[in-house]
């Protein structure tokens, strides 16, 4: 069976995400067929790829891709159509489903003998999901699915279609991208959350900062700063940093919660994470009954000399 | 200007989840149930336009007689009417076709603007929005943390994994929000009185059938145990030897 994966790319370069939906996708298909808007460069795993060019899609919109997307799927009829689930790939997954009249699985976690896994009440339960169509929309949740590792040269097969300008009528106008040393909480591979324990912004900007940076620094990982829901409501970080029911749900290598008691809508976001690490004063606290390792005292007895201690690691390591 | 919004019932975020004892649904007993927080947002901006816009406004839910007490929540928060598309077990649905009861109302409504959350919390679908959108050919813009309307259109900036944008789109549009957006009113005395007394109009829609169904739902795996730690020395050692970062 065929498949057919939209490689998502930012400024030409394909997310980390995109190669995990081609090794899923290598793992049910027995061929893969790629789409790819822009230059494509180092993309590996597929057997073929289709390649689009058009300047008025440097930032994607899902509408025309979504075209582009129907155009290859009118050669090739793949019986499945994977995206990431980035919030573009969600985005453009929903398109699809609407666009072949297909059911839809988007965020799903795991695939095994016909069942899907996928955490529903923001991972408080899992569900054994049967589903199928023709085709069938899939989206594989970032971090949840290896990398392809085939290194396959794909036949590139070049694109040639006019999109009329009225698939453009929703537009961007401004983007603020984020940092690089900034990484979205969902693709990091450490979350450094913060939450009311840390007792004032001032705090939480100084500490859980530095410990992201140093960790960063010192294991070449990516890591990103994360927060609980009441230090978000109280202002102390905006909320694309939230983990919880409703903000983001993670599952980094490591996860620190520290000042974080650990409220049942904040474990939700952050419980299949592999390796949770809790550092709060109070041992009654719920956090500890989730983490793996826990630091029973004050986040002042312990950043600054986990911070220390780290940078001085990095410093060996160069 | 007419805005509809499209709400689900979803059980209350603070709520604890439990397979039920067969594994084939969640255990509902005792369990609060609430508007999807992200399209409680999606009320608000209704709302709020019907009050600068003089816009008409319209709530649109589907599921059986318990979903009414969302449908009226949204009309006391200020919402004009309410549609309720019938179907039992609506939390069985994929999200294909509860986004085919939105299409299906919309075209017997013609909004020119819908709203609707980035997310339903239960089965966790952003596919609802770019859905509708694209059924019905209108505008689409996901991810909102703020709306200015503009004069046939509306400005947003929105919010994604890559960091802020700011989009443009002309009428008709589909909207997502995002938390941000607004903070959803309380619904006062007065507003909960007049929404007791109006109908709720009720449909019957037929939908697109598909090979979906929920085998079974089981408990996230336990974890094993949580190890204390005595000082920042044996958690760098933790990081060396087990966790294998360092």
């Amino acid at each position: 069976m065929k498949s057919l994966v939209f490689i998502e790319s930012v400024k030409g370069i394909p997310r980390e995400a995109s190669f995990e939906s081609v090794g899923f996708a290598r793992s049910i298909s027995d061929e893969v067929v790629g789409v790819f808007i822009g230059k494509p460069e180092n993309i590996k795993g597929l057997n073929k790829l289709y390649v689009f060019e058009d300047e008025r899609l440097s930032i994607p919109i899902a509408r025309p891709v979504a075209e582009v997307i129907k155009e290859v799927q009118s050669k090739e009829n793949a019986k499945y159509i994977i995206l990431p689930a980035t919030s573009f790939g969600k985005e453009l997954g929903g398109m699809l489903a609407a666009m072949f009249n297909a059911p839809i699985l988007d965020d799903f976690m795991s695939y095994k003998d016909g069942v899907y896994l996928k955490g529903f009440y923001s991972n408080k339960v899992f569900a054994h999901i049967k589903i199928d169509g023709e085709p069938l929309i899939l989206s594989t949740r970032p971090r949840a699915f290896k990398p392809v590792e085939e290194d396959t040269e794909p036949e590139i097969i070049k694109l040639n279609k006019e999109l009329p300008q009225e698939l453009f009528k929703s537009k961007p106008l401004e983007i603020h991208e984020k940092s690089s040393e900034e990484v979205d909480v969902t693709e990091a591979d450490i979350v450094v959350s913060g939450g009311r324990g840390m007792g004032s912004p001032e705090n939480y900007h100084k500490w859980i900062i530095a410990l992201r940076d140093a960790l960063s620094k010192a294991t070449g990982l990516k890591v990103a700063n994360g927060a609980s829901r009441a230090v978000v409501d109280a202002g102390w970080v905006d909320h694309s940093h939230q983990v919880g029911q409703t903000g983001k749900t993670v599952s980094p290598l490591i996860y620190f919660a520290i000042g974080i008691s650990g409220a049942i809508q904040h474990q939700a976001g952050m419980r299949t994470s592999k390796n949770i690490i809790a550092i709060n004063k109070d041992p009654e606290a719920p956090i500890f009954t989730i983490s793996d390792y826990g630091l029973v005292s004050k986040w002042e007895d312990v950043l600054p000399e986990l911070v220390e201690k780290l940078e001085k690691i990095a410093k060996e390591k160069v | 200007m007419k805005v509809m919004v499209f709400i689900k019932r979803v059980p209350d975020t603070a709520a604890i989840i439990k397979p039920s004892s067969d594994g084939k649904d969640i255990n509902r007993e005792n369990v609060p149930f609430i508007i999807n927080p992200y399209d409680e947002f999606a009320v608000e901006e209704a709302v709020k336009l019907k009050e600068s816009k003089g816009a008409e406004t319209v709530v649109v839910s589907i599921g059986g007689d318990e979903v009414k007490e969302q449908l009226r929540r949204a009309l006391a928060m200020g919402i004009d009417r309410a549609i309720l598309v019938k179907h039992s077990e609506f939390w069985k649905l994929n999200p294909s076709q509860i986004g085919e009861s939105i299409v299906e109302v919309a075209k017997r409504e013609n909004p020119d603007m819908i709203i609707l959350g980035k997310l339903t919390i239960d089965d966790y679908t952003y596919s609802l929005a770019p859905y509708v959108a694209y059924k019905l050919n209108y505008n689409l813009i996901t991810y909102a943390t703020k709306l200015e309307y503009l004069d046939g259109k509306v400005k947003a900036e929105r919010e994604t994994d890559l960091g802020n944008e700011v989009w443009e789109a002309e009428f008709p549009v589909v909207v997502s929000a995002e938390r941000g957006l607004n903070e959803p009113r309380l619904p006062n005395m007065r507003g909960i009185m007049m929404a007791k007394r109006k109908t709720i109009e009720e449909i019957e829609i037929n939908l697109p059938q598909y090979t979906y169904s929920i085998e079974t739902f089981t408990p996230p795996p336990p974890r094993k145990g949580v190890k204390i730690l005595e000082n920042v020395d044996e958690l760098i050692k933790a990081l060396k030897e087990e966790v294998k970062v360092l």
